[in-house]
């Protein structure tokens, strides 16, 4: 009873979804107590409306026929899907071209293998790479004074090559 | 078949399909949408509409998920749209009632006849009170499905069920009382 009166009181005081759930979960569902004060399935059905109480629905397919008629009559492309399909493939483009940089990014970080462009000593070679579905250039960077070499990807701009 | 050539909603097998999921889930879907609604009127606009969709939306049903559920979450959400629809058309009728005052016949000033079918107390509860009572009640559904349908949590669903009992076991024993 006590537990009851707990419950109840932590169900009306904090009106959280998430709290009141675990409340009916833990406690209410369980208690015969307070199963007592929630009405049963027959109840429910006696103040319902039912399948089978629905009598008349002459009403509907006219109803459609002509909704139909008046606006668009075929079924609906389906918009989402085509959505998701062109997404999944720029999202799978972008992820191979990003594997393929950071593969190439790897290899070329290893001391034995870095090389200054235009050295003569390829030691990187990027043999292809894409973005968003399109060849892209592979671009070094050399900063003057430094060991390091950074290699990005860039898109091929329209009617020009990369600078 | 004669409708569906005069029709002309698409291949025969299309509208043929779509006829019969019609005669199929269309005492359900009414039985749900009078729950919601309360009113014969209003409950066939959301019933028509949601068929409506469901027929343009064919093609994006995914073949994994429940189809009875997928039907239902689009009456749920027509029947929400309706009274969406109705507080617009309600606010539009005060203001234009406010403004016109004098001018109006009192006996007039109605929405029109629209007969009341719920009893009191399902006019009390909210509509995804009433849906998640319906579902329950009428389909045997768990709070699982019914969260699948209404598009939320568990959790949520859970609540809006016991919420519903309760509020329907007070009603009920002040009434024997």
């Amino acid at each position: 009873m006590l537990k009851c009166r707990i419950a109840g009181f932590l169900y009306g005081a904090f009106p959280l979804y998430r709290l009141r759930s675990f409340l009916i979960r833990r406690h209410m569902e369980a208690c015969p107590l307070c199963q007592a004060g929630l009405a049963s399935r027959d109840e429910a059905l006696l103040l319902l409306t039912r399948e089978t109480d629905v009598k008349d629905l002459g009403f509907l397919w006219p109803g459609i026929r002509r909704r139909l008629k008046e606006g668009p009559i075929e079924p609906g492309k389906p918009r989402i899907a085509w959505k998701l399909g062109w997404n999944s493939a720029l999202g799978a483009a972008a992820a191979v071209a990003a594997v393929t940089s950071l593969v190439m990014l790897l290899r070329g970080f290893r001391p034995e293998t870095i090389a200054a462009p235009g050295s003569g000593n390829n030691g990187i070679q990027v043999v292809s790479l894409m973005v968003e579905g399109r060849p892209a250039d592979a671009v070094y960077f050399h900063p003057q004074d430094s060991e390091m070499v950074i290699i990005w990807a860039e898109k091929v701009r329209e009617g020009g090559v990369t600078p | 078949m004669e409708d569906v050539q005069v029709l002309d909603i698409g291949p025969a097998a299309v509208a043929s399909d779509f006829r019969d999921i019609v005669d199929r889930f269309g005492a359900p879907a009414m039985a749900l949408a009078l729950n919601i609604l309360g009113n014969r009127e209003d409950a066939e606009d959301a019933c028509q509409e949601a068929f409506i969709r469901i027929f343009r939306n064919l093609d994006t049903v995914d073949s994994g998920k429940n189809f009875k559920n997928w039907v239902y979450t689009i009456i749920y959400h027509c029947a929400l749209d309706v009274l969406k629809k109705k507080r617009k058309a309600r606010r539009l009728f005060e203001e234009i009632k406010n403004e016109s005052k004098g001018f109006l016949d009192p006996g007039s000033a109605s929405l029109g006849k629209r007969e009341k079918l719920s009893p009191e107390i399902l006019r009390r509860l909210n509509p995804k009170e009433k849906t998640a009572l319906s579902l329950w009640a009428n389909e045997g559904y768990t709070t699982v499905e019914i969260s699948e349908v209404m598009r939320c949590s568990s959790s949520t669903a859970r609540v809006h069920l016991f919420n519903a009992r309760k509020k329907i076991k007070i009603f009920l024993e002040k009434n024997h009382a």
